[in-house]
């Protein structure tokens, strides 16, 4: 691999690279190209947004704009009624089939998260945190609905100090 | 709203007659309706550089043109190029200087580059820099896709003066 | 991010694309290169139900000189003027500020009309038409009519287009022996947006200057003039202290508007470091 020699300067001769200190085959110091590099630069990798697979839809979700809401309405009516669209879900419909996930390290026994639902049920925790699925044949399916989507929600106090969170007053996120 | 717009364009030397939503970029067109997966979508609003194709002799945004505004016209894609080799030093030269590691960005680089190639065969490092700007990745630190650039612009500049010195 | 739907129509005369934005007004808009417009529907900002595609008309084209001024067609496109030996000669400031617009794939296809016509406060071209005392060109139902650069920009994105006209072409003095110019962007990266822009233009016989005109870019609604400064400046030959109290007064005279990232004070500063540097070059 030719990276002796860099920083180069088109018309302006470059010194030679130093010789190496040893010719005895090793691998340290050695340059391993990476694999399939060639096939990338012709424009032929596959990237997950190059998967096509047989009646593949396509999901724009509503987030919660704020860090800590509480959700109290959520009115999919109209988005339903958009050509294409598939299925409009919130948290109680996935909570149904997909059961919460809990994180937990394995170096450090007893530690875990809270139960992490893939939308947010009763209260969002997080700015950003999925609320509404909205599934559509294409993309642009997907975000036509997207915007007939309303939601009558209620801000919450957000806790944005690790320190003050721990303080008893603080009211918890996860309880 | 009328549907479907009828446009006849010729990709990577095919001719094809498509109708096409008017709200469909080209980015869009040639990999989902032409399955010309090479050219990327990174950020939808021209200024990552990922989805840069050669327009009727031009490099544009794939996600910045609509594919109604390519109708009549010849479109060249990462694909294409590729096959017709017209960047085989340039795509030699990413790989031995490992230009690229996840590849994302590259063959928006290398549409770039050519262009560059073409039009400013005399430019400096300073240049090339300044040419690839609008161009981001997010792996390599842009050092190595620099050096490949100036290397070809090197060899190419010899190879001219070559040629000259013997005609 | 996907565009909301719209319907497309490419017209073969101006008549007709007038009487589309006539019929459709505020529901149309016109498509030329569609740089900024394409992004900002594709990021659902601006959901027009109709896109009329001007590229189609060829009188829109072209850069000469006709009635001693240099007409740039609406569809010029930044790398057109950017390479245009013309340009360089007849317009020089033009082909200083090119390489600033943006990058090259976005130069390819975007145009001097859109840009124009757009009005962005931090883009080149509206500020250097009013920095060269340039003139729209606009066609509506009523024919042709000519607007001056300094009556053009109204507002954030407002000119004085009315809706059912077009900007078919801008006009600019050619530049003469005693003109000079001078431009810079100060930006984060090359490409941006610039946090400050300045386009100088003006006379200079003997090193001493005249009718010197100030334009700042991407400090308030509008492609702003420094009038105050520009007057101190006039009758003056530039050497440091001058340049320094032209400095000084640009920092007084401008009210910068923040944007997302830079406060009206880092603005205001900038835009003194940048008269300062644009003087001094200029004038050495």
């Amino acid at each position: 691999m030719k990276r002796d020699v860099v920083n180069l300067e088109p018309g302006v001769d470059q010194p030679a690279p130093l010789a190496p200190v040893t010719e005895d085959a090793r691998y340290i110091g050695a340059s391993v190209p990476r694999g399939g590099i060639e096939r990338l630069t012709q424009g032929l990798g596959q990237y997950v947004d190059d998967l096509e697979l047989p009646r593949m839809a396509h999901v724009a979700y509503w987030r919660s704009p704020v860090a800590h809401m509480r959700i109290r309405k959520i009115h999919a009516d109209a988005a339903r009624a958009v050509a294409g669209v598939l299925l409009v879900a919130d948290g109680h419909d996935l909570a149904k089939v997909c059961k919460p996930w809990v994180a937990v390290l394995g170096h450090l026994a007893g530690m875990k998260s809270a139960p992490q639902y893939p939308l947010a049920v009763e209260r969002a925790c997080w700015q950003g945190e999925p609320v509404v699925a909205v599934v559509a044949e294409t993309r642009a399916q997907a975000e036509d609905a997207l915007q007939l989507i309303s939601v009558d929600w209620e801000a919450l106090t957000a806790i944005t100090n690790m320190e003050t969170a721990l303080d008893p007053s603080t009211p918890l996120i996860h309880p | 709203m009328a549907d479907l717009y009828p446009i006849r364009v010729t990709v990577n030397g095919e001719t094809h007659q498509c109708s096409v939503q008017p709200r469909t970029h080209l980015a869009d067109f040639l990999r989902e309706t032409l399955g010309l997966k090479g050219s990327h979508l990174g950020c939808e609003h021209g200024v990552c550089g990922a989805c840069t194709v050669e327009l009727n002799g031009h490099m544009v945004r794939g996600c910045l043109t609509l594919a109604v505004q390519a109708d009549g016209g010849t479109v060249n894609t990462i694909e294409g190029v590729s096959r017709a080799g017209v960047i085989r030093d340039l795509q030699q030269a990413f790989v031995q200087r490992n230009a690229l590691q996840c590849g994302f960005c590259t063959p928006g680089m290398l549409m770039a580059a050519k262009e560059l190639i073409e039009q400013r065969p005399d430019a400096s490092r300073a240049e090339v820099r300044e040419w690839i700007s609008g161009n981001y990745c997010r792996c390599t630190g842009y050092h190595a896709i620099v050096d490949a650039i100036c290397e070809v612009l090197q060899h190419r500049r010899a190879a001219t003066v070559r040629t000259e010195a013997s005609a | 991010m996907k565009a909301a739907a719209f319907d497309y129509v490419k017209p073969r005369s101006l008549d007709q694309v007038i009487s589309l934005l006539q019929e459709h007004g505020d529901d149309a808009r016109l498509l030329a290169g569609g740089q900024s417009l394409l992004a900002s529907l594709n990021m659902r900002l601006s959901e027009p139900r109709l896109l009329v595609d001007i590229t189609g008309l060829d009188a829109l084209r072209g850069i000469s000189v006709q009635g001693g001024m240099l007409r740039i067609g609406a569809l010029a496109t930044h790398t057109e003027i950017e390479g245009s030996p013309l340009i360089a000669q007849a317009a020089p400031l033009l082909a200083a500020a090119a390489p600033h617009i943006a990058h090259r794939a976005i130069r390819n296809a975007g145009t001097w009309g859109g840009s124009i016509a757009h009005a962005d406060p931090a883009a080149e071209w509206p500020a250097c038409l009013l920095a060269l005392g340039g003139t729209v060109v606009a066609r509506g139902p009523k024919g042709e009519r000519r607007i001056a650069a300094d009556d053009f920009f109204q507002g954030l994105y407002a000119t004085a287009l009315e809706a059912d006209e077009v900007l078919v072409a801008a006009e600019i003095p050619l530049a003469t022996a005693e003109n000079w110019f001078a431009f810079d962007e100060l930006a984060r990266r090359r490409g941006d947006y610039a946090i400050v822009g300045m386009a100088i233009t003006g006379r200079r016989r003997g090193g001493v200057l005249a009718d010197t005109r100030i334009v700042l870019m991407g400090v308030d609604s509008t492609p702003l003039r420094a009038r105050r400064t520009e007057a101190l400046l006039n009758g003056k030959t530039v050497d440091a202290a001058i340049a320094a109290t032209a400095a000084a007064s640009l920092r007084a005279e401008i009210e910068p508007l923040p944007d997302l990232t830079n406060s009206p004070g880092t603005k205001r500063h900038l835009a003194g470091v940048l008269l300062q540097r644009l003087l001094t070059r200029a004038c050495a």
